[in-house]
């Protein structure tokens, strides 16, 4: 018999704010974070607008405490800030006896600074480059964000390109169910960095423009910066701690769809059979989603298989909209980030806005939540990430007490 | 008339570079045959990597997918859209 | 879980059924580059121009593997890799420099994301199911062995093809030893045990393997029974780990036969090496980082040859230190623990057993 495992911290930095409320004003003002970039080096700044968060590395260094010491990098430093309020909520302290596993999530990992001296460690060996040494791999950020929470019972770092952080989350529900752990927490993090964007420039699939999810003349991404975390733990151990459950996560599904390398199959066969199975794995049925954050990344084939899949599954679809048109595609971060913000949806009963949408896509025709709107009865909510290689992942998660 | 014909041979050995489509000659390339799918079978990743060599050696620049999609239905259709469009 | 098969690809003529290669080779220069097989019986033409050697090796083998038991459709697609396909990281990296952020190869971006090998062995094999990689540095393989063991746990799969890869290039040698991690001088892999300076040897490698939930009837088969991970351990973590994985496995310090241990020569990082022997000093000591080289998943080297000791009861000599005579015996071996320390970072325990 599984039980129930809760949320009882949630943390996220991205280009609409430092923190779940400063998120939430923006969400409600309907006010993009989306713009040409002042902190990183590259020839494209001023032609794509990106969800860059507006502090230099230096100003984040300082935000994200004084114990800071040199080498973090700014993939790193964006996680401890995410963390950091996740923590707090959460009320957790090193030495308090419990087993905290860290399962962190990133694509870029340490690419925002190797990036940058790489080619004069290469050509001018001579030079002191040991400041960022072990940065180019995925784990440094996780043990520089473990180190500073003094977490050392379990650390790990999941990719899986852009559906990385949803599976950090599936994965420490497993590992709590099975009591490897009593605290896990899961999300991910991610900077911009030159090699992603020229990288997904290279696919073709940046919009000029801020992007469109699920409208006809959507073209392509904006690609994004943050983290986000959330804390999960049996409920039973959060109500002996005092800690209070936040939601409850009610299910989960991981299905790889096997199609092509990059695209997802337009009929959206693997995004359907994740959503089926996560709200099979809840005992849910699909008239009891109340809200769908969506992967919804406005490139032309995501929207037009999800679209699909959303219409094969739940034939009147509930609300939902794309949080991408805020925050741009945070890529490792965006499975958490999406959660938090779908957690936070679940609480306060809201619904987002998608964000510059005008034509139904032919075909689907869909029109997605296109004001906010709060006051909302949500018993529900489901996020999904799906990414490069077929990986899908889809969560949900649940009202934790009894709605009035 | 005979440029064009240099053209396309030229492409031919530029797409074999570019695609790494080891142990294909020039010659086993038909003009008029579908690059993509059935044809040759290339796929859409292969696609993008004919934009970049449209870019390095011609100085084509193909910003929406679906155009480059159609400059690139065959050979023939490439050397048109090069000879047509070509900055180099 | 049960190892139905196996395929490793590593500086040694490892690949193949999963027997014990006879002789160990060598190296001389601090970098030990895998000995790889003919990758066309395994990728057919069109999919292999497109992809880079770190590719070609993981896919081969995982594909040799999933070969060897034709009947068994893994539930799960579980892989580490601590640097990924490095080789096209680097590549992207210059070709944004070179061409000053204009017109780029998407192939080289694509395949530098960490879990394009999984998805080309979902994709190759039409494998829908649950499919994950992990890119923790020194932890990688070994969180791809516990992501199994859960699914194991939970029942909800019956077989599972696991494996890592990680692959050593020039430039990635050299950005490391700027970081000390290479010995100054030039070593001879047969000798690497004996040496007395900092830094270690580079190394590469790949393996997969079939784990199932059942082992074959007709033949022996060995299992993987444990796997610890620890951050930064002091030698009271150690200690609390070795005897959780002793309690659990309802195992004395004596039943351990066998231990596999990871140095490598490097006199910076002693790790908790001599610690181990001490403690379990009723098992007889083999070594395997003088024939793999040291990278991220360097234990899952020493997984398979374990797997090959254990299951053909043959020790070769070349997995004894040179500097000891001591030799294990005829006595039957049941029981190997293998012990690895990651430049002090990540250390594992992974308890095999006949």
């Amino acid at each position: 018999m599984r039980e129930a495992i809760v949320v009882s911290g949630l943390g996220i930095v991205t280009a609409i704010g430092q923190g779940v409320q400063a998120s939430l004003q923006s969400l409600r003002a309907e006010k993009a974070g989306l713009s040409h970039l002042d902190f990183l080096n590259t020839a494209h700044a001023n032609i794509f607008p990106f969800g860059e968060i507006k502090q230099s590395t230096q100003e984040l260094i300082q935000s994200a405490g004084s114990s800071i010491q040199r080498g973090y990098t700014r993939t790193s430093l964006l996680g401890i800030m995410a963390l950091q309020e996740a923590w707090q909520q959460a009320s957790l302290r090193p030495q308090q006896g419990l087993r905290i596993g860290l399962i962190n999530a990133t694509t870029v990992g340490g690419m925002c600074e190797v990036e940058k001296y790489y080619f004069d460690l290469l050509e001018h060996p001579e030079g002191d480059y040991s400041e960022y040494a072990d940065t180019i791999d995925c784990a440094d950020c996780t043990h520089k964000i473990a180190d500073h929470f003094g977490i050392r019972h379990h650390v790990s770092t999941i990719s899986t390109a852009c559906s990385s952080s949803a599976n950090a989350i599936m994965l420490g529900e497993r590992m709590l169910q099975q009591n490897m752990l009593d605290i896990a927490i899961c999300g991910g993090t991610d900077a911009l960095t030159r090699f992603t964007i020229n990288g997904f420039n290279a696919l073709k699939n940046i919009d000029r423009e801020a992007c469109r999810p699920f409208d006809a003349n959507r073209n392509g991404l904006n690609l994004g910066e943050g983290a986000a975390y959330i804390i999960l733990e049996k409920a039973s151990q959060a109500k002996s701690r005092g800690a209070e459950a936040l939601a409850i996560l009610s299910g989960y599904s991981n299905f790889n769809e096997s199609f092509h390398a990059t695209a997802p199959n337009p009929e959206g066969e693997g995004a359907y059979q994740v959503m089926h199975r996560a709200l099979q794995k809840a005992g849910l049925n699909p008239g009891d989603i109340d809200y769908i954050n969506a992967h919804g990344t406005a490139t032309l084939t995501n929207d037009e298989s999800e679209s699909n899949a959303m219409l094969r599954l739940f034939g009147q679809l509930p609300r939902f909209s794309s949080t991408k048109c805020y925050t741009g595609h945070t890529l490792a971060a965006a499975g958490a980030v999406e959660a938090v913000l779908s957690i936070a949806a679940l609480q306060n009963g809201l619904a987002y806005a998608n964000l510059n949408f005008e034509t139904p896509m032919p075909g689907s025709a869909l029109i997605p939540q296109l004001h906010f709107e709060s006051g909302l009865r949500m018993r529900h909510v489901m996020s999904n990430s799906f990414a490069f290689g077929g990986n899908n992942a889809s969560l949900i998660f649940s009202q934790s007490k009894p709605l009035p | 008339m005979q440029e064009l014909q240099d053209l396309k041979q030229t492409l031919k050995t530029q797409i074999i570079e570019s695609l790494n489509l080891q142990g294909m000659s020039p010659d086993e390339i038909d003009d008029n045959a579908p690059l993509f799918g059935e044809g040759l079978g290339l796929d859409s990743i292969d696609s993008l990597e004919l934009m970049v060599l449209l870019e390095r050696n011609y100085g084509i620049k193909i910003e929406d997918a679906r155009e480059g999609r159609k400059a690139m239905e065959s050979v023939n259709a490439m050397a048109q859209y090069i000879a047509e469009h070509r900055t180099k | 879980m049960y190892i139905r098969s196996a395929a490793c690809i590593s500086p040694q003529e490892s690949f193949g059924q999963g027997e014990l290669f006879e002789l160990a080779l060598h190296r001389d220069t601090n970098s030990m580059t895998c000995v790889e097989p003919d990758y066309s019986k395994y990728i057919n033409p069109v999919q292999i121009r497109r992809m880079s050697r770190a590719l070609k090796m993981g896919f081969s083998a995982a594909m040799e593997c999933l070969k060897q038991e034709p009947e068994r459709i893994p539930e799960a697609i579980i892989i580490g890799t601590g640097k990924g396909c490095m080789s096209d990281t680097e590549i992207f990296l210059h070709s944004i420099r070179e061409y000053q952020e204009t017109a780029l190869n998407a192939t080289y971006f694509i395949h530098s994301t960490y879990n394009q090998l999984n998805g080309m062995i979902a994709l190759n094999k039409k494998i829908n199911s649950y499919n994950v990689t992990y890119v923790h540095r020194g932890f990688s393989f070994e969180h791809a062995l516990l992501d199994a063991a859960l699914h194991f746990a939970e029942g909800d799969a019956k077989n599972i093809l696991v494996g890592s890869f990680d692959e050593m290039t020039r430039e990635h040698f050299t950005v490391k030893k700027h970081w000390g991690y290479w010995k100054q001088e030039k070593v001879q892999s047969d000798l690497l045990l004996l040496s007395e300076t900092p830094g270690t040897i580079a190394g590469e490698g790949t393996s997969f393997y079939l784990l199932s939930d059942t082992p074959p009837d007709d033949k022996p088969c060995a299992a993987i029974r444990h796997v610890s991970t620890l951050y930064k351990p002091d030698q009271q973590d150690m200690q609390i780990a070795l005897e959780a994985l002793l309690r659990e496995n309802d195992l004395k310090p004596e039943d351990i036969d066998l231990l596999m241990l990871g140095e490598n020569g490097d006199t910076d990082r002693p790790g908790h090496y001599a610690w181990m022997k001490q403690t379990l000093a009723s098992a007889t000591p083999l070594y395997f980082k003088h024939l793999c080289g040291e990278y991220d998943t360097a234990t899952n080297f020493a997984c398979w040859l374990s797997r090959c000791i254990l299951e053909q009861q043959r020790i070769p000599e070349y997995a004894y230190h040179p500097a000891d005579d001591r030799r294990h015996g005829n006595q039957k071996i049941k029981r190997l623990l293998i012990y690895n320390n990651y430049f002090d970072l990540n250390q594992s325990l992974v308890l095999m057993n006949v």
